[in-house]
């Protein structure tokens, strides 16, 4: 496997983009780590649009794009997911 | 400040004040270079600079400082002054004087610079808003403020921003020593009723928004982030086995 480039696992469990690729393809589901990347990206952007919608905030979509991005609102996203009483 | 009192005083004793064609005389030498004219010159006004800084002194600024600092005042008329203008040296020296004591209060007032100008418009705005509310008993606006004062509303706006007092958390209180940081509960861990709510009502999108993702944009976040079946609350998706062979490869 390639050393990885552009991966920031957040938290000690988690995968690199290479090795959840591997995963996936392993499960029957083909992919490579930019497929990965983009799936993730893709999913943050329908929770921060969601999440913008809920509050009636009128974003576009480069300003959802941007906020999707942010380490910072996806790591609030994974916090949020990690506490139990979710 | 005994010490430079007792300093100051001496000087002002032995230098008299000085008639207006010793004055000139004196500066005509000065513009010479003559140094111990320029001396005598100074020491005979000192007087002039102790009777601003008294005006200008208050509690929160040092006096000794004060007078030091609009001494520099003091040195910069002497070197300026011109004799053949025909006026008195006080009436000159008086204003570099002040502006020496305004600058160094200005600085040290609070722990942020803000410009001189921008302080005297301050203190032009209050004296005005008071005038203002005396004759007519409520606060003028700022429309109004801006008529009588001749400066655009949006100057009056941040010049009033700008000199807002600003109070040190750090700084002492009382006898004790205490500030004020040290009198606020630690509620570090304290959540209010308000703030509660909002985590929940914002969980509870969260929740609602996880519905949107598909299973292999689930499962990728999953794996991604290291999300346990349980945190993710979602229980379509179980971790495969393969995935737990792939962990315990390491």
């Amino acid at each position: 496997m390639k050393t990885k480039k552009y991966v920031t696992v957040t938290n000690s469990n988690g995968l690199g983009l290479y090795e959840v690729a591997k995963v996936m393809t392993k499960n029957g589901q083909k992919m490579n780590h930019s497929t990965v990347r983009n799936i993730i990206n893709r999913s943050f952007f329908k929770l921060a649009k969601n999440i913008s919608d809920s509050y009636d905030l009128e974003y576009d979509s480069n300003k959802i794009d941007d906020i999707s991005k942010s380490p910072e609102f996806q790591e609030s996203i994974i916090d949020l997911l990690r506490e139990k009483e979710l | 400040m005994a010490i430079i009192d007792k300093r100051y005083s001496d000087i002002i004793k032995n230098n008299p004040l000085l008639t207006k064609k010793q004055e000139i005389d004196l500066s005509r030498k000065i513009k010479k270079g003559d140094s111990e004219a320029r001396k005598k010159l100074i020491e005979s006004n000192y007087r002039l600079v102790l009777s601003i800084v008294k005006k200008y002194h208050r509690s929160d600024v040092s006096f000794d400082d004060l007078l030091q600092e609009s001494s520099i005042g003091l040195l910069k008329a002497v070197d300026r002054f011109d004799p053949e203008l025909g006026y008195k040296f006080s009436t000159y020296a008086c204003w570099w004087i002040k502006q020496a004591a305004l600058q160094y209060i200005n600085e040290n007032i609070t722990n942020i610079k803000v410009p001189t100008h921008s302080r005297l418009l301050n203190a032009k705005i209050k004296n005005k808003i008071k005038e203002i509310e005396e004759d007519e008993g409520k606060k003028p606006t700022l429309e109004r403020l801006s008529k009588e004062i001749g400066e655009n509303v949006n100057k009056l706006k941040y010049t009033l921003k700008s000199n807002r007092y600003i109070a040190s958390i750090d700084a002492s209180r009382d006898d004790d020593g205490n500030t004020l940081a040290s009198k606020i509960a630690d509620e570090s861990d304290f959540i209010n009723p308000e703030q509660l709510l909002e985590k929940k009502e914002l969980k509870q999108i969260i929740r609602e928004s996880l519905r949107l993702l598909t299973a292999k944009e689930e499962k990728i976040i999953r794996l991604r982030f290291g999300i346990t079946e349980a945190e993710f609350n979602n229980n379509n998706f179980l971790l495969t086995q393969k995935m737990e062979e792939y962990l315990n490869e390491d």
